[in-house]
């Protein structure tokens, strides 16, 4: 490995220029950051935070009725075929 | 980024202690941008750098009475951030979702010849090769280059020794070179095929 090259490599990356915050994201999550200060331990909302409650809690829920309802069809079907 | 020394924080510190009215705004005045950048390209995806960034920040509300005296700030805010990160990890096993070309456009730079940004095409290529690297890898190249920790900050951050931290910065540094060598070679090979084809070569 070139010492050199990392040098570079490492002044390169300290010369990156940083990223614009859009304006409303930093008014947001200061204003959530205030709120949590004000009451804390009420949490925010999220879009991840719904996301993650989606992926944990209610896609389950969903797939479960979706496999009941699935099966409840297709016993429908198969009672209708026997009964003629 | 310039290093923020820890004297620089003490009366902030200090304040943020003592609950004073408006420490935590100038806290996040302070140190906001840096958090941003740093979830920003950690993540390479905005929507997720959003939430996070949001989520890094009502954690740090949370938990800022609990600072003690002599803690450091911007390592705090930075451990928050990729925990914040590393949590948000656990729940996608498999993520498909495919990172974002990080447009970061250059700012205007000072006078000062060692203060200059690097030129458009050279920042877009060192962001890409940034993505294409392991997360492992990112996150420890941002702490030590971009944001300009010193190695016992990023230690800390990490959870690891200060030896295993110099070994990852190496090891990070390999790889970021050889994603920004190919990524400057997949140009030429696609011009060396144009070139070929035009002269009527098959190759």
């Amino acid at each position: 490995m070139d010492a050199a090259d990392d040098i570079a490599l490492g002044r390169k990356l300290e010369r990156l220029a940083a990223p614009a915050i859009d304006p409303s994201l930093r008014d947001r999550a200061l204003r959530a950051a205030r709120a949590e200060l004000r009451r804390p331990g009420e949490g925010t909302l999220s879009l991840r935070g719904v996301g993650l409650a989606w992926e944990t809690a209610f896609a389950p829920l969903v797939l479960l009725l979706a496999g009941a309802a699935y099966t409840v069809g297709a016993a429908w079907q198969l009672a209708r075929i026997f009964a003629g | 980024m310039s290093p923020i020394r820890a004297e620089d924080d003490a009366p902030l510190l200090a304040r943020l202690r003592a609950q004073e009215r408006g420490a935590f705004d100038e806290l996040y005045a302070r140190h906001h941008e840096r958090i941003w950048a740093f979830l920003l390209r950690l993540t390479g995806r905005r929507d997720e750098a959003e939430d996070l960034f949001q989520e890094t920040w009502v954690k740090a509300a949370r938990h800022v009475h609990r600072l003690e005296e002599g803690a450091r700030l911007l390592p705090w805010l930075f451990t928050i951030a990729r925990n914040e990160h590393r949590s948000a990890r656990r729940f996608l096993l498999f993520d498909f979702r495919k990172r974002e070309r990080l447009l970061v456009e250059p700012r205007e730079g000072s006078a000062d010849p060692e203060d200059l940004l690097l030129d458009r095409d050279e920042a877009l290529a060192l962001e890409a090769a940034l993505q294409a690297i392991g997360e492992a890898h990112r996150e420890v190249l941002l702490l030590a280059h971009v944001e300009g920790l010193p190695s016992a900050d990023i230690a800390k951050i990490l959870g690891q020794s200060d030896d295993a931290v110099r070994k990852r910065l190496s090891r990070a540094r390999a790889e970021l070179r050889a994603a920004v060598e190919k990524a400057a070679e997949a140009p030429r090979a696609v011009g060396r095929v144009a070139a070929a084809r035009k002269a009527g070569d098959p190759a």
